[in-house]
């Protein structure tokens, strides 16, 4: 699965590494746009993030790829220790094709049904090091509903194409813009976060809304 | 054509479901303007748009056909105050709740929120509910304007009616006393009742055609004061003392025809007719630019003294009436009743 289209390279790795690991990035940016929806402005805001602490740990997804999932902390300015980012924040690490990547997430809770916000961590430009394809870049949230089963975690995507279609067919009014790129039309939401919420909390339980869930089970130590 | 074309506009502005209408579509595209937040304004923006008017709807009529005539309108300002907030309040709500649960029920397969917190929507609809109150208080002080006016167009109708029939009062007042100053001449056999005619007959001229006027000039009011007392002067004792004095310059001032003819009249008929002795007649008119200063003194007839309390007559009151409708607390009229003389005074300003 994959999440969002930045990718992020540890800086100790060759520079060959590095070249592999933007290509790699771009190769998902395509991937991850084409089928679930982006917004500029996230799904959370104080009133509505949790942190729930089952989620911390290393998850399995069905291609074998980790996910590690912790509380989100950074170094301070002395850089002597790490400082929480927010009480409330995740920080994500997929470890997948021989690239690691680094989000940061959250988690919503509307009309009693959970939903983890996610967006490139604090460093992701510097990890691309390349200002040239940075400018041209803008990060965005995605979001998905969370559902927990014992040890196992299902992620359902929210339909880019079941949204596109709705727009497309003027059945939906949300506040987005179309976005040409490459020959293909994407939608980018550009609704505020109460309208997003408020869609959200009301179509939740529409079947058509959700892509198939991706399951994560709980990686024992 | 463009006459009818106009009535057809008139006809058509003051069609009370045009304005309705009129009222409404204009709402629609200025919702339509505020609604569409993007680049573009969608289809599924004018659906939302016709949506948010049917929850609007509701409580613009529910004020002009129920608040407003039931309280507003009696003066139970307080209780409309009240009920008007409630019903915003209410509306505002359903509004809320006609977006989050109904519109899925009357619209399935289209995708639609309640995009505005509640202190959002009850501004909305506080305006309309402000405006349509608005509208119908400038209407109900449009249509009391016009009747005012209408009320005013009918007073100077009214005005007008008793001024030409007071005018027309005056008529066969003079007639009937100029007939009789003839009938004696007449009787008489005087040599004078031919010139005596003529002279009637252009006193008749100017009472008939010329001052039948609102306002004529002052020069022909003048000449015909003059024709008047020649026309008196004619049937009147040789040994009677009648004089006319114009002081000033007569221009282009113009007057109310046959206000001072009674006064004149009069002066022949208690003064001269009626003194066996000396008598006279002097009449005297100041004119400025702006006013005629008129005075007429006559001397006390002796067998006349029954009928001083007819000094004035149906002409004199005549006058008083028209003077005071035309002229108002424009004019001064002063009579003076002595032992052996009448004077009037009367100032008028132009």
């Amino acid at each position: 699965m994959d999440y969002f289209f930045v990718l992020r390279n540890n800086h100790k790795r060759h520079m060959k590494m590095k070249a592999k690991s933007i290509i790699g990035m771009l190769a998902l940016v395509m991937a991850a746009s084409s089928c679930t929806v982006q917004s500029l402005h996230p799904l959370y805001d104080e009133k509505t993030m949790i942190y729930e602490p089952f989620l911390e740990g290393e998850w399995i997804d069905d291609d074998g790829n980790s996910w590690v999932i912790k509380r989100a902390q950074r170094p301070d300015a002395n850089q002597l220790k790490k400082e929480l980012v927010n009480p409330k924040a995740y920080q994500i690490t997929y470890y997948g094709d021989s690239v690691e990547t680094n989000l940061d997430a959250y988690m919503v809770k509307l009309d009693e049904t959970y939903f983890i916000d996610l967006f490139p961590a604090e460093n992701y430009d510097k990890e691309i090091g390349n200002d040239i394809l940075l400018g041209n870049l803008l990060p965005v949230h995605t979001f998905s509903k969370v559902e927990t089963q014992d040890d196992s975690l299902y992620i359902y995507q929210f339909d880019s194409e079941w949204l596109s279609d709705l727009i497309k067919n003027n059945q939906i009014r949300i506040s987005h813009e179309v976005v040409k790129a490459h020959g293909a039309d994407r939608v980018v939401l550009t609704a505020s976060t109460n309208e997003l919420q408020k869609f959200v909390a009301k179509y939740h339980n529409d079947p058509k809304a959700f892509s198939e869930p991706d399951k994560f089970v709980r990686k024992r130590q | 054509m463009m006459k009818s074309s106009k009535q057809l506009f008139k006809k058509t502005v003051s069609n009370r479901l045009v304005q309705h209408l009129a009222f409404w579509v204009l709402s629609f595209y200025v919702l339509l303007r505020i609604f569409s937040t993007d680049s573009e304004i969608r289809d599924i923006d004018y659906i939302y748009d016709g949506l948010f008017h049917f929850t609007l709807i509701i409580p613009v009529y529910l004020n002009l056909l129920v608040l407003i005539p039931k309280l507003l309108d009696k003066g139970r300002y307080f209780l409309y105050i009240g009920l008007a907030s409630l019903s915003i309040l209410i509306f505002s709500q359903l509004n809320i709740w006609f977006f989050d649960y109904l519109v899925d029920f009357l619209l399935p397969g289209y995708y639609f929120i309640s995009y505005y917190e509640l202190p959002d929507i009850v501004q909305f609809f506080l305006v309309y509910v402000g405006v349509s109150t608005l509208l119908k208080l400038s209407k109900g002080w449009f249509q009391l304007a016009e009747a005012r006016t209408k009320l005013a167009e009918t007073r100077q109708e009214k005005l007008d009616a008793e001024l030409e029939a007071l005018k027309s009062q005056v008529n066969p007042h003079f007639l009937f006393n100029s007939l009789n100053n003839l009938y004696g001449l007449s009787l008489k056999g005087d040599k004078k009742t031919p010139a005596s005619i003529l002279k009637l007959s252009e006193v008749l001229r100017y009472m008939i055609y010329e001052a039948k006027d609102e306002k004529v000039r002052l020069e022909k009011e003048i000449a015909f004061i003059e024709n008047y007392i020649n026309l008196q002067r004619l049937r009147s004792d040789h040994h009677a003392r009648i004089s006319l004095e114009i002081v000033g310059e007569v221009r282009e001032q113009r007057i109310a025809p046959l206000l001072f003819v009674p006064f004149v009249e009069n002066s022949f008929k208690h003064g001269i007719k009626g003194e066996t002795g000396e008598s006279y007649v002097d009449v005297k008119m100041e004119v400025g630019d702006d006013f005629v200063d008129f005075t007429c003194r006559n001397n006390v007839g002796s067998i006349d003294d029954v009928e001083q309390k007819k000094y004035g007559g149906i002409g004199l009151e005549n006058v008083k009436k028209r003077l005071e409708l035309i002229y108002e607390d424009r004019y001064t009229l002063e009579l003076d009743e002595a032992e052996d003389e009448y004077k009037v005074h009367l100032t008028i300003e132009l």
